[in-house]
């Protein structure tokens, strides 16, 4: 009987073991895996990321011109603008008769 | 049997020991080495370049930003056709077909063929899909208004080692702050050069540069600009400058000169053109000193506007010299306040003799003549006065009015500020704030640098001045409706020791509204040909620029309906 028990907790412990043994190693390579080839979505993103900060820029850039008070004045007086000769400023007393 | 069993045994030990002794050394002796080796081959070190502040100006707008541009390249080994190759290129890059060709022949794997290429011309080469044209991505400094404070900005180029660095102005003074910090990160790659996950990469120490957060004001910049450009043309200036300043804080509206430069091109323009006159270049500012000088006698109570000149008849005599006013026109009796309004030489030799060469000096410094003012650009001379000692009584006659003295003109605009803001005088700034790359705002507070006279004194001073622009030879030129304290100047130039009497700096200096001035402004053209006065060429210029800034602020003439 001692020697049938005694077998038994050596076999289980060392099929445990084993167990353990084997399925990290499995879990180790799935992981490892899986992350060798992601490097492909990381570098897919980090292209997009620069693509759209490039974009981001040259629309800045596009709207930063457009908005310039000398591109403004030019396209004004391209279109038949031309600066004021006088100014009028009104007070605060009305100028017309209330009654 | 045993003893073989033994053998092998001892065997397998010694070969298993030995096994384990290399790993040992392979993985704990040389661990680091084959590290080392293992970052050379698969990592790659990346220098992350700082991408440089901005300028804004008031509004947020920026004067000077990055834009994305291209570097154009090619590698000859893969091109066959050249001369096919150069002939689709030359149009698109603005280079000669002889040019590209010569490049595109070289021995060479990679050869630069154009830089700073904007996206659209990249885009139509990038369509042609020319074997052996690359890109790469430049980020270079781009000023969406032109040329508008090109002065004041300065422009990037190059130091010694070939990187980015600011000169003259803004980009000069502020270059450590604008320019940020490059950092490096390491980059893991596999064996087709993908980035692996595994390591993360850190941008150590990158930091991009800190943008400027102007006090100029970028509708006031261009009325002064475009008054200025026109207003030199017109009167046949050589050349012009002005600057409109708040003198309650010091901060600086705007300044210009004309002509200017193109930052976007600069390499096109001469050395000179880079220079802003108006801290760099000195000058005697004539008429435009006189408040300066009887600012300091009211203040010493040596005089009141009532005061008279007795000695305001006749040309004064100062040892061998003849003092005579503008037009030889005299006055006898005429008052302190007749002496500004008539710009009378005279009277101011008069009032200088009752300062002294002590009060004169100490009051000068007071004011700030001699020293610079520490605006925050770079290049500003630093002028100083000839040593109390050296001043003989013809100098103390001559600086009254503005000559034999010289000053730069951001120096005198800062004096006459003082006169403006109750008699405090403070320091001309360009930035008023700092925003770091993480978003910390930075606040530059205005300072106060001296107080050289009473605010009783500055206030009958501007009483002074206003009667000044209203009745003397520029009134004919004076905005109506608004209160505005300011003087004209018109001063010989010295040549070769003597005074030419037709080559002049016209100018005209002042502040409105007279009763909570608003702004300072000082205009002064360099030898204008149609007239030598400063009344009938700075002053119509003054006026001009003063009438767009009092509409803009929305600063109402007084009294009912008014125009002008």
């Amino acid at each position: 009987m001692k020697v049938t028990t005694y077998f038994t907790k050596s076999t289980i412990f060392l099929v445990l073991v084993g167990v353990i043994l084997v399925g990290t190693a499995v879990l180790r390579i799935a992981a490892s895996n899986s992350l060798t080839t992601s490097g492909i979505d990381l570098n897919d993103l980090q292209v997009r990321v620069d693509s759209l900060k490039k974009e981001n820029m040259i629309l800045r850039q596009e709207l930063y011109a457009q908005s310039s008070l000398y591109d403004v004045a030019s396209r004004a007086a391209t279109l038949g603008f031309v600066v004021g000769k006088g100014d009028i400023a009104l007070t605060d007393q009305l100028p017309v008769a209330m009654r | 049997m045993k003893r073989r069993i033994q053998i092998v045994l001892f065997f397998f030990f010694f070969a298993f020991l030995g096994i384990e002794g290399k790993l040992f050394y392979w993985q704990i002796v040389k661990a680091d080495e084959l590290s080392q080796l293992e970052q050379q081959q698969s990592a790659q070190t990346v220098i992350i370049s700082p991408m440089r502040g901005d300028i804004q100006a008031s509004d947020g707008f920026p004067l000077a930003t990055n834009a994305l541009s291209y570097l154009v390249f090619a590698n000859p080994k893969e091109i066959s056709d050249v001369s096919s190759v150069s002939n689709v290129l030359s149009p698109l890059l603005q280079i000669e077909t002889a040019t590209l060709s010569a490049a595109l022949m070289r021995n060479k794997f990679w050869v630069a063929l154009k830089y700073r290429v904007d996206p659209v011309t990249k885009a139509k080469v990038d369509v042609l899909k020319l074997p052996g044209v690359g890109f790469e991505d430049q980020y270079s400094r781009f000023y969406p208004e032109a040329s508008m404070a090109a002065q004041v900005l300065g422009f990037i180029g190059k130091d010694a080692q070939g990187n980015d660095k600011g000169y003259f102005g803004l980009e000069g003074y502020y270059d450590r702050q604008l320019r940020g910090r490059s950092g490096t990160a390491l980059e893991i790659h596999d064996a087709l050069g993908r980035p692996v996950l595994s390591k993360v990469t850190d941008a150590l120490g990158a930091q991009d540069g800190r943008t400027l957060n102007l006090y100029l004001d970028r509708v006031i910049q261009y009325q002064v600009e475009t008054q200025l450009r026109d207003g030199v043309e017109k009167v046949g200036a050589d050349s012009g400058m002005a600057a409109v300043m708040d003198p309650k804080t010091g901060a600086i509206l705007a300044m210009a000169s004309y002509p200017s430069f193109d930052p976007r091109s600069f390499w096109d323009y001469t050395l000179d053109t880079y220079k802003n006159p108006f801290i760099t270049n000195t000058y005697e500012p004539g008429s435009t000193f006189k408040p300066i000088i009887m600012s300091a006698a009211l203040n010493a109570n040596l005089i009141t506007p009532a005061s008279t000149c007795p000695v305001c008849d006749r040309p004064v005599q100062v040892g061998d010299y003849a003092i005579h006013t503008w037009d030889d026109k005299y006055f006898p009796n005429t008052t302190m306040t007749d002496i500004m309004i008539h710009s009378d030489n005279t009277g101011m030799v008069y009032v200088s003799k009752l300062l002294g060469v002590d009060r004169t000096f100490s009051s000068l410094q007071s004011f700030g003549i001699g020293n610079a003012t520490n605006i925050d650009l770079q290049g500003e001379t630093d002028p100083s006065m000839r040593p109390k000692d050296q001043w003989l009584p013809i100098d103390l006659a001559t600086t009254s009015f503005g000559q034999g003295i010289s000053v730069t003109p951001i120096e005198l605009l800062d004096a006459f500020s003082s006169l403006a803001n109750k008699g405090i005088r403070m320091e001309p700034h360009i930035v008023k704030s700092i925003t770091t790359a993480d978003g910390q705002t930075i606040s530059i507070d205005p300072k106060v640098i001296d107080r050289p006279i009473s605010p009783e004194t500055a206030r009958v001073m501007t009483e002074i001045l206003v009667h000044t622009t209203n009745e003397g030879e520029a009134s004919f030129a004076r905005l109506k409706g608004y209160d505005i304290a300011g003087k004209t100047g018109t001063a010989s130039i010295p040549l070769n020791g003597k005074y030419d009497t037709n080559q002049t700096i016209a100018s005209f200096i002042g502040y409105a509204p007279a009763d909570n001035p608003k702004f300072v402004m000082l205009v002064v053209l360099d030898r204008p040909k149609v007239s030598i006065y400063g009344s009938e060429t700075a002053a119509p210029i003054f006026f001009s620029i003063a009438k767009d800034i009092l509409t803009y602020d929305g600063i109402l003439p007084s009294g009912g309906i008014a125009g002008n």
